[in-house]
């Protein structure tokens, strides 16, 4: 195996924020001269290509960050989905082991440090032996542990996974605790990191959360519910940082809209009152349910500050489901995001520290 | 400043037609059929001849000048004739067409491009998407409503068109009278505020009425509301009231209805009299235009039924008037007079077979003295009542007293058609039923009494720190938040003067024992989240602990309640916060007002506050008077002015507080929600104390 240092960038759940840990650093690195690589072994089905194979989009992304050379099905050759028994179990593990280890020669090649990205939990691919930690040990690999604080049990899971990728033979860089509220913050500096410490947890970085690069745009919203757009096309790039539903009457509304920001609001097609409560405050999209068309004027106010109105043809409930599982990414395209995720890695990462463990 | 609207000198119309019933035809030969003197010029590049008039193909080639243009062509080509106005230098634009900001996206942007059109020529609007303009002096009937109305000292303005032309069809049917009817339509340029100034000084004029559905530039409205209602009576309709009138409103306007709490709240703070039904509108109207002015309520019935009269004296009583009081000498006289089987109290019966000659000495004596205002005359039509000699009577009695009201209520129908009709003619305001009668009477008392209120309104002086305010909002800003922790509402209410207990926030459990020892037991803990509004459900607010011990438990202990019942709610801390002596609850509430402003609500608090709503409302920024009369407004007054054994409260310092936080609100156009709930009220020189401070800002 190549000799090539390498960051295995894991993480203990999803959305835990690690492609963008793995692009800060990747982009911090590259700044300080090295030639960075990226791989990530085992990605998951997030799209589907225009010859209808299954990609991965983190990977998308830092292919094009990082303009690099080697082909996208070798920059993530392994792609999971939530039914992969069937397929998977067609080949012996090592056949996709294999497939992993070559790709990663390729990748490589050239580099003088690759960032590798994980799965979203260290138990991701296990049963075909292509864990992180597996596939960690065979390249030699130093895994950095990204994690968010839900709360005090956190702490206790970070030490679990420290152990059990020690128990496993593996080499330990340290822990990311990533995307933590404001509030909490010095908590987490004055209680939670000398925890740590003290249960041989190396912290080498306390990153606070960005809602710039958490929330999702107008945008992936409107694809991840199918929604039919009805006014403010050009606005679609909108950040919506919270969802809140309109099924009260217009006076209270108002007051009920004014206590959020850079929000979309679900409500009926029908409530104009509702719609234009809404307009009134700092809002980002409308979502209205039910295929109803809201009336001409509401499209007109919309239209003309800026706010996108998205029409679906489900209920209130359906609508709120749905969007709750939309989460920032970030995209390849969007320049603000990515110079933000560099941003946080040089402001809250001990990156040197790193680079010194990386002995590179 | 409006003059070429109701009195141009020369009136082009755009788009006349040859055609009758195209709008371009009937805008034309309503303004030659209505008498107008001044110079006609149509415009239509297809027509040689219009109405026996010489037609031109444009504005720019009438070779004199053009005063107002009536607009009735389609949409998309108003804006070239608005250039042409511009260049021509025509005064104002009555643009009768419709296809603009009601129609949708393309009309909106059809009525902007006009607008800036119109705004560099200098041009005014009126309309577009409106009925036109009547003025029965001039006169001029620049309308496609096809009828002149009668001649009158009523100015109706209205938001739809097509009421309009419904109410004047009716007007001529009941015999009223206009001085100057226009519709509004969309608004572009000239607005309710506009047109009520320029109906303030019109000598034509004695009582505006308007129908509206939404306003434009509140804060305006207010001031020009004022100023006119000094002059003359405003009498407003006003719909979208319910929660689905005002979803109909959004939709026929497209912007957001209005609280109309707040409407209330503005008009009567500006002396406007509000009706509920376009019916009180015009029974109201008539009594403002033609009888003098009521200041005093005292009202005589003279009644030839019984019934009837005791209607009206518990109408009269329910509007809040006054039966007058019959004197001694003047009963004396009407025992002369009158039958004996009469009755000589108010209300005074005349009988049933009472002739024209007792009608005319009972109202002559009534209306001779001095503490009767004004008579309410009731006829019903008996066997021998002669009901047209008897209206011949009464208007030749009025004649006699100019200063003194009579209105009539002539129950019946066509035995008493005739008799109305005289009336009507004559400037007595007839009613079909008593109730209406007296229901438009308190209407002009109200009115009355509010001129008696209104003084040069003094704001207060107070002393305060705005720039404390302003550098607490800016890191608010900067956080990217909008609504302000508990310790900043504090500090913007302790700048502006407001009282609040010692607190300060403690992110730890060590933190908050320290600040408990050092602000003195008893403290009360409570969370410090924007997202979780009602604290004490959640287990989130702790009272009286005494000890580090019990602070140190509560503190976790919210949290932990916080973590269970609101898991996403962000967390900054528990305040810890002195706990003070029980006052009396109140509550003191800013909601910004999308049309008026800050409307401020003061009343009873405490967690009955929800069911008993024993609040009252003003728009800031109010005057010293304004947050008194808040005060005794409620209920609770009574048991803050001291009873039987509850000590008098300290009103002095609730008054101070009100001032505080209309000046605050006033100042800081950001605040868009402000609670102090509770405010602790103490007994009289102990002060108070807002507990509890939330503030939302833009």
């Amino acid at each position: 195996m190549s000799k090539i240092p390498n960051l295995y960038v894991c993480s203990n759940a999803s959305f835990s924020g690690k492609t963008a840990i793995c692009l800060g650093l990747a982009l911090k690195f590259r700044e300080e001269g090295y030639k960075v690589g990226y791989f990530k072994p085992v990605g998951w089905e997030m799209a589907r290509d225009e010859n209808g194979l299954a990609f991965d989009r983190d990977a998308e992304l830092m292919k094009h960050v990082l303009n690099l050379e080697a082909r996208l099905e070798v920059v993530s050759p392994v792609i999971l989905h939530s039914r992969f028994l069937e397929d998977f179990l067609k080949h012996k593990p090592i056949h996709y082991a294999e497939k992993i280890f070559k790709a990663y020669a390729e990748c490589s090649k050239g580099k003088d440090l690759m960032i590798i990205e994980g799965p979203q939990d260290l138990g991701c691919g296990s049963c075909l032996d292509i864990d992180p930690a597996t596939i960690g040990k065979k390249i030699d690999s130093n895994i950095l542990l990204v994690s968010r604080i839900i709360d005090d049990n956190s702490i206790c899971q970070i030490v679990r996974e420290y152990d059990c990728v020690k128990k496993r033979g593996v080499k330990l860089v340290g822990t990311i605790l990533n995307d933590i509220p404001k509030m909490i913050i010095e908590r987490v500096k004055n209680l939670s990191h000398p925890t740590l410490e003290k249960n041989g947890v190396n912290v080498l970085g306390i990153v606070p959360e960005n809602i710039a690069l958490r929330s999702p745009t107008v945008r992936e919203i409107q694809e991840r519910i199918g929604a039919k757009i009805l006014a403010g096309e050009k606005n679609l790039d909108n950040l919506v940082e919270d969802f809140l539903i309109g099924a009260m009457t217009p006076e209270s509304a108002l007051t009920y809209f004014r206590r959020s920001v850079n929000k979309a609001v679900i409500t009926g097609g029908d409530r104009s009152d509702i719609q234009l409560a809404a307009l009134e405050t700092n809002t980002s999209a409308l979502i209205l349910t039910g295929n109803l068309y809201p009336d001409a004027r509401v499209l007109v106010r919309a239209e003309h500050q800026g706010v996108p109105v998205l029409l679906v043809p489900y209920d209130t409930y359906a609508a709120v489901s749905k969007t709750e599982e939309v989460t920032g990414r970030i995209k390849y395209s969007d320049e603000k995001k990515i110079k933000l995720a560099k941003k946080m890695v040089e402001e809250h990462v001990k990156w040197k520290d790193v680079l010194k463990f990386l002995a590179v | 400043m409006l003059e070429p609207l109701f009195k141009p000198s020369s009136v082009a119309v755009i788009g006349a037609s040859r055609k009758a019933g195209k709008v371009g035809h009937d805008v034309l030969e309503n303004i030659l059929k209505s008498g107008y003197r001044g110079k006609v010029y149509p415009i239509n590049p297809k027509a040689q001849e219009v109405l026996g008039l010489k037609c031109y193909p444009s504005l720019l080639d009438v070779p004199e000048k053009v005063d107002m243009g009536v607009i009735a062509v389609p949409a998309p080509i108003v804006s070239k004739i608005a250039e042409e106005a511009g260049e021509k230098r025509v005064k104002v634009l009555v643009i009768i067409s419709a296809g603009f900001k009601e129609r949708g996206i393309e009309g909106a942007r059809l009525e902007s491009r006009l607008v800036s059109i119109c705004k560099k020529h200098g041009v005014r609007i009126l309309g577009p998407n409106c009925l036109g303009v009547i003025d029965t002096s001039t006169p001029i009937n620049a309308s496609f409503a096809s009828a002149m109305p009668i001649k009158g000292k009523i100015a109706f303005l209205s938001q739809s068109g097509a009421l309009g032309t419904a109410v004047l069809d009716w007007s001529l049917k009941e015999g009223v009278g206009f001085s100057k009817f226009l519709s509004l339509g969309n608004k572009a340029d000239l607005n309710e505020n506009d047109v009520m100034l320029e109906l303030a000084e019109d000598n034509d004029t004695k009582v505006i009425l308007m129908y509206l559905e939404g306003v434009e530039d509140g804060s305006r409205f207010l001031k020009v509301a004022q100023e006119v209602t000094r002059k003359k009576p405003v009498v407003i309709l006003k719909s979208g009231v319910t929660d689905a009138g005002a979803r109909a409103v959004s939709s026929h306007t497209g912007t957001m209805a209005g609280s109309d709490l707040a409407f209330d709240v503005a008009f009567k703070q500006t002396g406007i009299i509000r009706v509920d039904t376009t019916q009180e509108l015009f029974d109201i109207a008539e009594v403002l235009s033609t009888q003098p002015f009521l200041k005093d309520p005292n009202l005589a019935v003279i009644t030839n039924a019984g019934g009837p009269g005791i209607l009206a004296t518990d109408a009269i009583e329910k509007h809040g008037l006054k039966m007058a009081p019959i004197s001694a000498d003047v009963r004396k006289v009407l025992m002369e007079k009158l039958p004996p089987a009469a009755s000589f109290n108010n209300p005074i019966d005349v009988l049933g077979d009472a002739t024209a000659e007792r009608y005319k000495s009972a109202l002559e004596t009534v209306l001779g003295s001095k503490d009767v205002a004004g008579v309410l005359v009731i006829l019903t039509p008996q066997a021998m009542t002669q009901p047209e000699k008897i209206a011949d009577a009464i208007l030749k009695v009025k004649k006699g007293f100019p200063n003194k009201i009579i209105v009539t209520t002539f129950l019946g129908g066509d035995l008493l058609e005739k008799a109305i009709k005289l009336l009507e003619k004559s400037e007595i305001p007839n009613y079909p039923f008593p109730e209406r009668a007296v229901s438009s009477l308190s209407a002009m008392a109200r009115y009355g009494s509010y001129l008696d209120t209104v003084a040069k309104r003094q704001l207060p002086r107070l002393k305060v720190d705005r720039d404390k305010v302003a550098s607490i909002f800016k890191r608010v800003k900067e956080d990217k938040r909008v609504n302000l922790l508990a310790s900043e509402a504090m500090g913007v209410a302790e700048a502006y003067g407001i009282s609040t207990p010692n607190m300060r926030l403690a992110t730890t459990r060590e933190e908050a024992v320290s600040i408990a020892e050092e602000i003195g037991y008893p403290v009360v803990l409570k969370v410090e989240s924007p997202q979780i509004l009602h604290k004490t459900d959640i287990g989130g607010v702790k009272l009286n602990l005494n000890s580090r011990e019990e602070v140190s438990r509560n503190f976790n202990e919210i949290l932990n309640n916080a973590n269970r019942y609101a898991p996403k709610a962000a967390l900054h801390g528990v305040n810890v916060q002195k706990m003070v002596p029980q006052g009396k609850e109140m509550i003191i509430g800013v909601h910004r007002d999308i049309t008026f402003g800050p409307l401020i609500m003061f009343g009873l608090g405490g967690i009955y506050v929800n069911f008993l709503r024993d609040v009252s409302f003003r728009l800031a920024p109010l005057t010293k008077k304004d947050a008194e009369d808040m005060i005794s407004e409620t209920k609770a007054y009574f048991l803050l002015r001291g009873i039987r054994r509850e000590e008098k409260s300290d009103i002095e310092s609730m008054v101070n507080t009100i001032l505080r936080t209309s000046k605050l609100v006033t100042e800081f156009d950001e605040i868009n929600e402000l609670d102090i709930n509770p405010l602790f009220v103490y007994t009289e020189g102990s002060g108070c104390l807002a507990l509890d401070i939330k503030i939302t800002i833009k």
